[in-house]
């Protein structure tokens, strides 16, 4: 993030203090898809699948420099999908909890502009759990105008394994860890008093057990099957360009373009727009649109045509030639004066409705996937 | 021209054309447009979950707050 810099009263300062209030974000989002390919069944039947999340974000500040910010939150989903682990209908497999969380500290050098932070969080659903840390390094100089961030971050998941039915017993997977590292250099810069840009380049090393367990493969030569097989490492080097242009106080132009390539095949290139119109003072319209499209993994074909000779196969879609194209709406409403206040009782602080977002998008992929989501968010401070 | 020769040259003309903007050094009192919430080179929160569903559903995951660890999202 570029740091905004700093108004009359700290001009010596390279960054703005932390601000004087707690913020929270109350976020909701409804997600529901629909498609043909389920990769639990090797690519044919359904990937129909809702979800349903709710995640608190809070931002603390303990004083001008130092501030904590954590994040909890849930998905509840049902797939029919997953449910074909097993050959009984509507069974433990069709549904699942995921229960998440996030706590990080940040602390500002304000005259000097550099920052550092670290956090550690966590992750579980009934066959996979995840602990996580990472750190974040700072700096800002050419009078604020020019910002370099460093984060590194570490994933330790586990696997609980669980076979498709008919395969329990006969296949075996060499390790149930999966780890994922990743490093991320981004260089933020203010181009003229209207625009902004940040570049960003990544490197993610995954080890471990990539595939899953419970995605089957049918074969072409032997009327066999087996479950999904991966190379337990995977490199994946994304770069990514955001160029932000405040066009009128009417209407802004928000833009994003990124080239990803790993070692498992896929090429892709991913381009969005969103343009924040003001229809009012206290109403923001945000109407975007996204393009995604990739080449497919060496290692995926569809049903019944991997050789069974192979060392590594896959029928996940997810992993195929596509292309996807996502467009949306979003409004924000935020009067000057907030939505509302009310006590909170026994502190004596009063709680301000900031702001109320609601956020609609349709995602559609020429595999045939289609998908919907909704998505409200309250911010609230005091 | 295949990828390798044409993401070089992106890179170069990038480099260049970054290089002869980056100089320039706007004042803190000239900053009221850019520090317009909308301009923020960050997604927005309410974003977050998008973003966690296209790295389900998309091989090419990562590199854009995209979830790589931590919940299989493997349904």
């Amino acid at each position: 993030m570029l740091f905004s810099v700093s108004l009359a009263g700290q001009e010596n300062n390279v960054i703005n203090a932390n601000p004087d209030y707690v913020e929270i974000d109350l976020l909701s989002s409804y997600y529901s898809q629909d498609g043909e390919n389920g990769a639990v069944t090797g690519g044919i039947g359904t990937e129909k699948l809702d979800d349903i999340s709710t995640i608190f974000v809070l931002n603390i500040p303990l004083d001008s420099t130092r501030s904590i910010n954590a994040s909890f939150g849930a998905d509840y989903y049902s797939s029919a999908s997953t449910d074909n682990i097993d050959f009984n209908p509507s069974s433990a497999s069709s549904h699942d909890i995921r229960a998440y969380g996030n706590i990080g500290y940040t602390k500002l050098n304000l005259q000097s502009g550099f920052s550092y932070g670290g956090r550690i969080g966590f992750s579980t659903e009934y066959d996979y759990t995840s602990v996580s840390g990472g750190i974040n390094l700072g700096q800002v100089f050419n009078n604020g105008n020019t910002e370099i961030a460093l984060s590194l971050q570490a994933f330790i998941d586990q696997w609980s394994l669980y076979f498709p039915e008919e395969l329990r017993g006969k296949v075996d997977v060499p390790t149930k860890n999966r780890n994922s590292y990743n490093s991320q250099l981004t260089l933020s810069q203010v181009i003229s008093k209207k625009m902004q840009l940040s570049l960003s380049a990544e490197v993610v090393y995954m080890d471990g057990l990539l595939s899953t367990p419970f995605h089957r493969v049918y074969f072409a030569d032997n009327n066999g099957l087996d479950i999904e097989r991966l190379p337990s490492t995977r490199l994946k080097i994304p770069v990514s360009l955001r160029l932000n242009y405040y066009i009128s106080d009417l209407i802004k132009l928000r833009s994003y373009y990124r080239f990803y390539k790993d070692d498992y095949g896929i090429n892709a290139h991913t381009a969005s727009i969103e343009l924040p119109i003001n229809i009012s003072e206290s109403v923001t319209l945000f109407p975007f649109y996204r393009y995604h499209t990739q080449s497919a993994s060496d290692y995926f074909a569809a049903y019944k045509t991997h050789l069974s000779t192979s060392e590594f196969y896959s029928s996940d879609y997810d992993l195929s030639e596509l292309s996807s194209h996502k467009y949306g709406l979003g409004i924000e409403y935020s009067p000057l004066y907030g939505l509302g206040r009310m006590n909170i009782p026994f502190t004596g602080r009063v709680l301000n409705l900031y702001a109320l977002s609601l956020r609609v998008s349709r995602y559609t992929r020429d595999t045939g996937l289609t998908a919907f989501s909704a998505a409200i968010g309250l911010n609230m401070r005091f | 021209m295949n990828m390798k020769k044409r993401l070089k040259y992106g890179l170069v003309i990038g480099s260049v054309l970054f290089g002869s903007y980056g100089c320039v050094s706007v004042k803190s009192y000239q900053k009221m447009q850019l520090n317009d919430k909308n301009m923020a080179l960050t997604d927005k929160k309410i974003e977050s979950f998008e973003i966690n569903y296209e790295a389900y559903r998309e091989g090419a995951s990562g590199g854009n707050g995209g979830k790589v660890g931590g919940g299989c999202g493997c349904n």
